[in-house]
């Protein structure tokens, strides 16, 4: 079950990602453009999930280190798209 | 074997009630081998163009082709190739790598016009459609039919010729396939036009291969490559295969977690997922075509 707390907290994560990656369909910005805002949404996804846990008490070294290595996978994955996509 | 493969995507005690490939450690050397994957890529794609490399296809006669299909399919009179309306738009082509800008208009102000009239063209209507990063003619001609701007220049009864110039250059730091299409009509074109018979137009129309192209310098070339791996395609797979891949570890991961009732300190997966759910839906609805 999903308390109210954690609902606005997914229903934030997931609005914010929405809206950035609505920015990189953009396609009227230039590619480094697209990287920052790509950069943007990685740095959200982390802060935001190490928030998460600062609220639950649960913060810990190997949670931030987690978030860290998930938002660098995906930002890889956007980077490799923006570079190599037409 | 399976329980290696057990060992490696299901938790369990012997991983610390977590997937071994998604041990800390084990996404750092992922990350890590993904940067050396993504540099090699690249370089293979600069150096063997030929059979890793981006597909496309674009030429005039095909952009002549599906735009008049388009304007059979609104009863108007099919465009005709011009030669001097190719020379202009090959001439905005040029204009813009060397100023590097994307615009209708230069940042010196020269317009579009400046070109037609260049090409001694005696226009009195004209018009200008622009597109880059496309990989296709028909795409192209879709997009601009789909922007209200640029489909009435498409459907605009007051144009009888048109001329296209497809270009591969370096444009604001990309490089790209750029497309130019300059449409106009002289008062005897135009003339001639209205005198038409209305009839003929399906006639006119042909296929792709029965336009005949204008010879000689004043039209660019076609921009036709066909590598044995499409890179654009290949980059989308791969891309969807690992986020599906990593989706289904966590997945999984927090399956047999809430079956076996197991308490870990570790990262929030539902906030995994919906980041590359989200990752997925750009991976499906990405592409860089920009009309203008």
């Amino acid at each position: 079950m999903i308390n109210k707390e954690h609902f606005i907290y997914y229903f934030v994560l997931i609005t914010v990602t929405f809206v950035g990656i609505f920015l990189l369909l953009q396609k009227n910005l230039s590619l480094s453009t697209h990287l920052a805002v790509a950069l943007m949404i990685t740095f959200f996804y982390i802060l935001w999930g190490i928030l998460h846990h600062l609220i639950n008490h649960s913060t810990t070294l190997k949670i931030v280190l987690e978030y860290v290595l998930v938002g660098a996978v995906g930002f890889l994955f956007i980077n490799f798209l923006l570079q190599n996509v037409i | 074997m399976k329980d290696i493969l057990s060992h490696l995507f299901i938790p369990q005690e012997s991983n610390n009630h977590r997937a071994k490939v998604l041990h800390h450690k084990n996404i750092f050397i992922f990350v890590v081998a993904f940067l050396i994957f993504q540099i090699l890529f690249t370089q293979f794609k600069n150096t063997y163009p030929q059979v890793l490399g981006t597909t496309t296809d674009i030429s005039p006669t095909k952009l002549l082709y599906f735009t008049n299909i388009e304007r059979a399919k609104n009863n108007l009179n099919p465009l005709t190739l011009n030669s001097q309306l190719s020379s202009a738009a090959e001439n905005k082509a040029k204009d813009m790598f060397l100023e590097n800008y994307w615009a209708h208009f230069s940042p010196t102000g020269v317009t579009p016009w400046t070109f037609i009239k260049a090409s001694g063209y005696n226009y009195v209507y004209a018009g200008e459609n622009l597109a880059r990063g496309f990989s296709d003619a028909n795409s192209i001609v879709q997009a601009w039919m789909n922007s209200p701007s640029h489909r009435e220049n498409q459907l605009s009864q007051n144009y009888t010729d048109v001329g296209y110039a497809v270009e591969d250059g370096k444009l604001l730091g990309e490089q790209t396939t750029l497309v130019v299409e300059m449409f106009g009509a002289t008062p005897q074109s135009l003339a001639a036009s209205k005198a038409k018979n209305t009839n003929s137009k399906a006639e006119a129309l042909g296929t792709p291969n029965s336009i005949k192209p204008i010879t000689g310098s004043s039209l660019l070339g076609a921009t036709i490559k066909k590598p044995a791996l499409n890179s654009s395609f290949t980059s989308r797979m791969v891309i969807f295969f690992l986020l599906s891949f990593f989706l289904l570890l966590f997945v999984l991961d927090a399956i047999f977690i809430s079956k076996r009732k197991i308490v870990r300190i570790i990262g929030n997966h539902l906030d995994h997922t919906l980041f590359f759910c989200l990752i997925i839906v750009f991976v499906v609805l990405y592409s860089s075509g920009v009309i203008l």
